[in-house]
């Protein structure tokens, strides 16, 4: 089988390199298709279920909507958990899928279970599903602004107001048309709303009511068709006009008639453009504006969205008024420019690289050549393989990739052709036949055939266990290992039908076998050093298992992180402020933050988002404001070379100074992934579910109390649930009484004067804006205003008493209610987070249950569950513990297969350690800490010092088959590897010298990899030189004297 | 024999991805001590925050009520004009509207009895406000005319329980009327021993009306000045936050601004009494307080999504 593969290859060499071009045309045209990102998309399979809820307080929102919509989804199939969260006006219900569910399949089961509740819920109260987007989804991000002095068609400047009409009614609609768009969602500036204030004393002096005016507006605010009537041959249709359309008209309505005069809206009431009551806000630089946010649908390309919305803006611009600019702030398109930057350079630098290097050892420019070129055709061959997948290409998968030990494979078969055609060509004395240097061609691949497939196999096979891992882990890393096997598959294939056809055909001319002078030298070098070590064999082995041993010390005192984080260049900072910030208040503290954040000169804009949009993708409280930092280009900054790390610093040092705010850094694609996984982040999680929230949040404060005992315990709190200033209007039921009043006749009067109420709609053309009933702002600001509010009492035969005070007949009082009502799984609950310092996740999560479990006194109905990262971690470990054990196994299977020697294939083994060792010492060198970007690095290193070590023994063991003695077979064999393991080691390690020492985009996971597999080749290397040889004497010496 | 070795390598390596380093905090940010309540600013972030300092002082403190009423006529300057002795009306000089002097002849009418004539005269300068008499008619008890005084009116005011007892007879009130055109002054005049209805005790204030402004039968709205007090302590209203439960103001020392928590007494809209916790001409925040205690209060602020 083999034999014949090859055989094809090299006697249809020309059939192989036209298909090999094939595949590489296939692999341009998939790159066209390839959803490329930046950053691997590590979203659930979630919908979000939103529903604004007017006026309701947290409580009120919870009880009425969020309760019915999580508890209609209970049961639905492939559901994995649903949590809420209800807040003032707003309640949200996230419903997560089982990994691999499709969402619109899943999108559709939710529809038809709220259309089941409709009924259920209060009026007017439309649940809506959020838009169809992961956590890359927010590619584009723009702000309407007006010039300075720019003046709209009435001669009136531009307003928040204003601006964000033409962004509701003009922009977006334009926008949402862009294909692979899902939503533009608004934040800031104010909804135009047709305000009638009504003036409660002069309701009074006409004897009307609210209840009056409400129904007046509503009853003369429709238009009728009448079907048509039939003239003369020709058809009428009839209709009767009667919308309302301007103020003057809402103030023209007839309320009454008193006196034979009628009374009118503008009799009682100011109509004017009102403020809506808006829930969110956008600042930019320093000032208030309207901020719009591109959202990608799911498994678009990111890069392709964010241009079509670039290009787009530019004809909306055209159509909005003079004087009215949009400007672009986020743009992803630069953000995956970068990365896609970065693995060209990678490429690039790779291949000229590995082209110097085979030149260099082989003197042969076309063999190098033909190895370097397996690099771009593995490259589009996963490519290939990815697209077909719908792997996305991002710097994880794409930036992490060493082009060294990917063409190793390669590298061993060119090495051994031009080895043997040297000498088989100094056999002859001549340059050989075509018949003669096919046969060499054939015999060479041959003979390193099976090193190289297993060697490659191998270092595919340590990559499974990548695939093991579940969740945010999982979906962080299995694009990498899925684009790492599918170039290594495609190095392979290329390597053993490619690679010996292009021999075939391409070298031709004079092969030296003389060695240029760089090897010699190092043959020089090296033989003695082999003659010691082949003599000394218990001396060398000792030395390798005691450095082995001081890095495997020095390693479980290494730092360590998880998760690496990878650098967007852009920076987002999360402005917290004490719950209860009221929003404007927010507004002028974030204008302040800006200025000062704007005075840093590496920063090109700044631009924050403050509480919830308009389309309540991002829950924020008015408090909060996610503040993103868009930084120039690194030239433009006064030091180009400054560590991204320090800048964080330094702005989080300036920021500090600024009063009232609290901060935490993050990233914006960073932060929209949080915000939708919403996973606590702490190591230790401990949920406590329960009814009451008074009880709940007692149980919480105390289960801190236990905590914080705890040895290893740090930064243990409690969740916020409280501290949100409620002002409550408490009706007096006896005094309503007396009056004959209601309890909803005070409440509708409250929310009338504070909320409004909505009585219609009014059309401008395709715009529509709400009419609402509510009270001038003067009411609103005092309670003492409060209390004097009039509430009419109808039902009176007394003429003196036609109203009372607010303030009579209920308790106003200030106090803190809930601030938001968290839901998991359908039931209430308090999240107390721990973080552990010192000790060991396990004991302590253990420490912390039996303490819990004797300490804190759960009432009947309240119950505690564990979760947090210790939970993710917990199964990663496990699955790895299990598959990692398997991998090897295989391996070591693979290897006896190949060897049909268990004693070769642990010998072979061995590299592995001693790779690891120079990994890690690589690592303290550069006082990196341990991450999973290492371990990668360390994966790739096994698979290398594999490689190497199984080139090496076949050789030796092919030389005894020879009838070699051992000892010669060792010497000689070790001898003529010396060429193809430096080939490969040099290769793999200077190959990953410039993403050793990048500070780009990517740098974050390409530096701890490099550095392991520089470090790691290194010994490796000098491993399988010096250690594998002596234990191969060794061993078989054992055997002699014990056979 | 290397194999194992291997595994409790990788074992080790997994031991440590295991270890708490590797979890990711959700924030090292810096934890305020939990019991301290001043903070220290730059004087760049001072200027930046736009704060008003005052001392505190001596304030009188002036306490109004608004209540909602209605015009009246005042009732000893309304009189029904009715005929002394039946009889038959000879004359009626004037019309609903008219002025009328004191004295000023109304009507005439003869009488009944004894055929001789006698005319009816105005007892008070007024305006005629009715009229139920023409020539002709006869005239028995019934009554003819009815002249008002509006050179000054009544205003009814509704008071309810709650506000009841600040009341006082003599305390000063300002009448606006409801669209804020016009004001008057004046003073209760009278507080209703009873309640109307059970809810309301109707209080009075009689203001001057030169122009006729003031209409009987007219919604206004009154800011009764319930009480003075002077004050040896007060603090502006809006410097007062509610800060861990308790009522503070902000004080400044230098560019450090402490929460001092206060006892307070009345207040009159604007300016609260203070009963304790401040000495006077201590310099506050009056205005942007709420920064201050969001600023001590930071670390505790959190965002859990």
């Amino acid at each position: 089988m083999i034999d014949a593969l090859i055989r094809f290859a090299i006697e249809r060499r020309w059939l192989v390199l036209a298909a090999t071009l094939l595949v590489a045309g296939f692999g341009f045209y998939s790159a066209t298709k390839l959803p490329i990102d930046a950053v691997p998309d590590i979203t659930n399979v979630q919908v979000q279920i939103n529903t604004e809820t007017p006026g309701y307080s947290p409580l009120e929102t919870e009880q009425r909507v969020t309760y019915i919509i999580e508890n209609a989804m209970a049961g639905i199939p492939e559901l994995d958990y649903t949590r809420s969260i209800s807040r003032y006006a707003l309640s949200q219900v996230t419903v997560v899928f089982n990994e691999g569910t499709d969402i619109y399949w899943a999108r559709q089961q939710i529809s038809e279970r709220l259309q089941a509740i409709r009924g259920r819920l209060p009026d007017e109260i439309e649940p809506a599903l959020g838009p169809i987007a992961s956590g890359l989804g927010e590619v584009f991000t723009y702000i309407v602004r007006a010039e300075p002095g720019a003046r709209d068609a009435d001669g009136q400047p531009f307003t928040a107001e204003s601006l964000r009409t033409l962004q509701d009614w003009v922009i977006r609609p334009q926008l949402v048309k862009v294909p692979g768009v899902t939503e533009i969602n608004t934040h800031g500036g104010f909804e135009r709303e047709y305000q009638v204030a009504p003036q409660p004393g002069k309701l009074l002096a006409y004897k009307l009511s609210m209840a009056d005016v409400l129904r007046a507006l509503e009853l003369n605010n429709a238009n009728a068709g009448a079907g048509y009537i039939e003239r003369n041959g020709e058809q009428w249709l009839v209709r009767s006009p009667g919308q309302l359309q301007t103020l003057e008209e809402i103030g023209d309505v007839v309320v009454a008639k008193r006196d034979d005069a009628p009374v009118r809206v503008s009799d009682v009431a100011n109509v004017q453009f009102g403020k809506e009551l808006r829930t969110g806000a956008a600042t930019s630089n320093g000032e208030e504006v309207v901020l719009g946010t591109a959202m990608m649908l799911i498994g678009e390309n990111s890069r392709l969205v964010a241009k079509r919305v670039g290009e787009r803006l530019e004809d909306v611009q055209r159509s909005l008024p003079d004087g009215v600019v949009i400007e672009a702030l986020y743009d992803r398109t630069n953000l995956v420019d970068k990365t896609i930057a970065t693995i060209e350079k990678n490429l690039f630098e790779g291949a000229v690289l590995v082209i110097v290097i085979l030149f260099l050892l082989l003197g042969n420019f076309r063999a190098a050549l033909i190895t370097a070129m397996v690099i771009p055709l593995s490259m589009l061959f996963a490519i290939s393989g990815m697209a077909a997948n719908r792997v996305s290409g991002n710097l994880m998968s794409l930036g992490a990739i060493d082009f060294g030990i990917i063409v190793d494979g390669a590298v061993i078969v060119v090495e051994n052709a031009l080895r043997r055609l040297g000498l088989a060509q100094q056999h002859y004395g001549r340059l050989l036949t075509t018949r003669e240097r096919l046969e060499e061609v054939f015999a060479s691949t041959r003979e390193v055939f099976k090193p190289a497939t297993f060697g490659v196999l191998i270092i595919m096979l340590v990559y499974l266990p990548i695939f093991a891992l579940t969740g945010v882990e999982g979906k962080m890393f299995h694009p990498m290992a899925f684009t790492v096997v599918f170039a290594l598959l495609g190095a392979l294939i290329f390597a053993v039908t490619f690679v010996p056809a292009a021999i075939a055909i391409f070298v031709r001319g004079k092969v030296t076998h003389q060695e240029n002078w760089l090897m010699r030298n190092a043959r020089r070098l090296y033989e003695p050093v082999l003659r010691f070590s082949l003599r000394q064999p218990l001396l060398i082995i000792v030395i390798g298992v005691a450095l082995f041993a001081t890095a495997t010390f020095q390693a479980t005192r290494m730092g360590s992180e998880f998760l690496p984080q990878l650098d967007e260049g852009d920076i987002a900072m999360h402005a917290l402020r004490i719950p209860g910030t009221g929003l404007q208040q927010s507004v002028e503290m974030q204008i302040q933050l800006e200025k000062v954040i704007d005075r840093i000169p590496e920063v090109q804009r700044v631009y924050s988002k403050i509480g919830t949009p308009d389309v309540a993708t991002d829950p924020m409280p008015p408090s909060v404001a996610d503040t993103i930092i868009i930084l120039k280009p690194r030239d433009e900054w006064p030091d180009p070379a400054k560590p991204k790390v320090h800048l964080v610093a330094e702005i989080r040092d300036r920021v500090t100074g600024v009063p009232g705010n609290n901060y935490e850094f993050t990233q914006p694609i960073e932060m929209r992934f949080n915000e939708l996984i919403a996973g606590v982040r702490a190591d230790l999680a401990v949920r406590i579910y329960g009814d009451d929230l008074a009880q709940l949040k007692a149980l919480g404060d105390e289960a801190v109390g236990v905590i914080r005992q705890i040895t290893g315990a740090s930064d243990v709190r409690a969740e916020q649930m409280t501290g949100l200033p409620t002002l409550s209007v408490e009706p007096q039921r006896d005094h309503l009484a007396l009056l004959g009043l209601t309890v909803s006749d005070v409440q509708q009067a409250v929310q009338a004067a504070i909320g409004g109420v909505q009585t219609g709609v009014i059309y401008e053309g395709d715009k529509r804006f709400r009419l609402m009933l509510r009270l001038d702002d003067a009411w609103r600001e005092d309670i003492s205003a409060l209390e004097q509010l009039p509430v009419a009492v109808s039902a009176t035969d007394n003429l003196d008493l036609r109203y009372v005070p607010l303030g009579e007949i209920a308790i106003l009082s200030l106090d803190l209610g809930p601030n938001q009502i968290n839901r998991e799984s359908g039931k209430r609950n308090i999240i107390v987070s721990a973080n552990v310092a010192e000790r060991d996740l396990g004991s302590f999560v253990n420490d912390v249950r039996t303490q819990l479990q004797q300490q804190l006194e759960l009432p009947a109905g309240y119950w505690v569950e564990y979760g947090g990262t210790f939970e993710q971690l917990e199964s990663a470990s496990q699955r790895l513990a299990l598959v990692v054990p398997l991998a090897l196994l295989l391996i070591l299977g693979l290897l006896y297969t190949a060897f049909n020697s268990l004693r070769n294939a642990l010998i072979i083994f061995t590299g592995v350690p001693l790779a690891l060792t120079g990994g890690i010492f690589a690592l303290l060198l550069r006082d990196m800490p341990l991450s999973i970007s290492a371990a990668v690095g360390f994966i790739a290193l096994s698979g290398i010092a594999v490689l190497n070590g199984v080139v090496m023994l076949s050789f030796i063991e092919q030389l005894r088959q020879r009838g070699l003695t051992v000892g010669k077979a060792i010497f000689d064999g070790a001898r003529t590897r010396l060429r193809p393991v430096l080939m490969t080691a040099l290769v793999a390690s200077l190959g990953f010298v410039p993403m050793a020492f990048n500070v780009g985009t990517g740098a974050e996971v390409q530096r701890p990899l490099a550095t392991v597999v520089i470090g790691g080749i290194v010994s490796s290397t000098l491993l399988t030189l010096l250690v594998l040889p002596a234990l191969y004497s060794l061993t078989n010496r054992l055997r002699r004297q014990n056979p | 024999m290397k194999f194992k070795y291997y595994l409790v390598l990788v074992l080790c390596l997994l031991g440590t991805l295991n270890s708490p380093a590797f979890a990711v905090s959700e924030d090292d940010h810096e934890h305020h001590d939990e019991e301290s309540s001043s903070t220290t600013l730059t004087p760049a972030a001072i200027a930046d925050a736009n704060f008003k300092i005052e001392p505190v002082g001596a304030k009188s403190l002036q306490f109004t009520q608004t209540l909602f009423g209605v015009i009246a006529p005042v009732n000893s300057y309304q009189v029904a004009i009715s005929a002394t002795y039946p009889g038959q009306v000879t004359d009626v000089r004037v019309n609903i509207g008219d002025k009328v002097q004191q004295g000023e002849t109304l009507i005439t009418i003869r009488n009944a009895a004894s055929g001789r004539e006698y005319s009816l005269t105005s007892p008070i300068s007024g305006e005629v406000t009715f009229r139920e008499a023409n020539r002709g008619e006869f005239a028995q008890h019934q009554t003819l005319l009815k002249i008002t005084d509006f050179s000054e009116v009544w205003v009814e005011l509704s008071a309810f329980p709650e506000g009841i007892e600040a009341l006082q007879k003599g305390q000063q009130a300002r009448v606006y009327d409801l669209h804020k055109h016009e004001h008057a002054s004046g003073q209760i005049s009278y507080i209703a021993p009873q309640m109307t209805g059970g809810h309301i005790a109707r209080a009075r204030v009689q203001i001057a009306n030169p122009q006729g402004h003031w209409r009987p039968g007219m919604h206004v709205k009154t800011d009764v000045f319930s009480d003075t007090k002077e004050v040896a302590l007060a603090v502006a209203r809006d410097a007062l936050q509610t800060f861990r439960g308790d009522t503070v103001v902000f004080v400044q020392e230098g560019n450090t601004f402490t929460a001092r928590p206060l006892e307070l007494g009345r207040d009159d809209g604007e300016f609260v009494e203070v009963l304790s916790g401040i000495e006077a001409d201590t310099p506050y925040v009056t205005h942007n307080s709420f920064l201050l205690k969001a600023d001590i209060l930071k670390a505790g602020a959190g965002h859990h999504h």
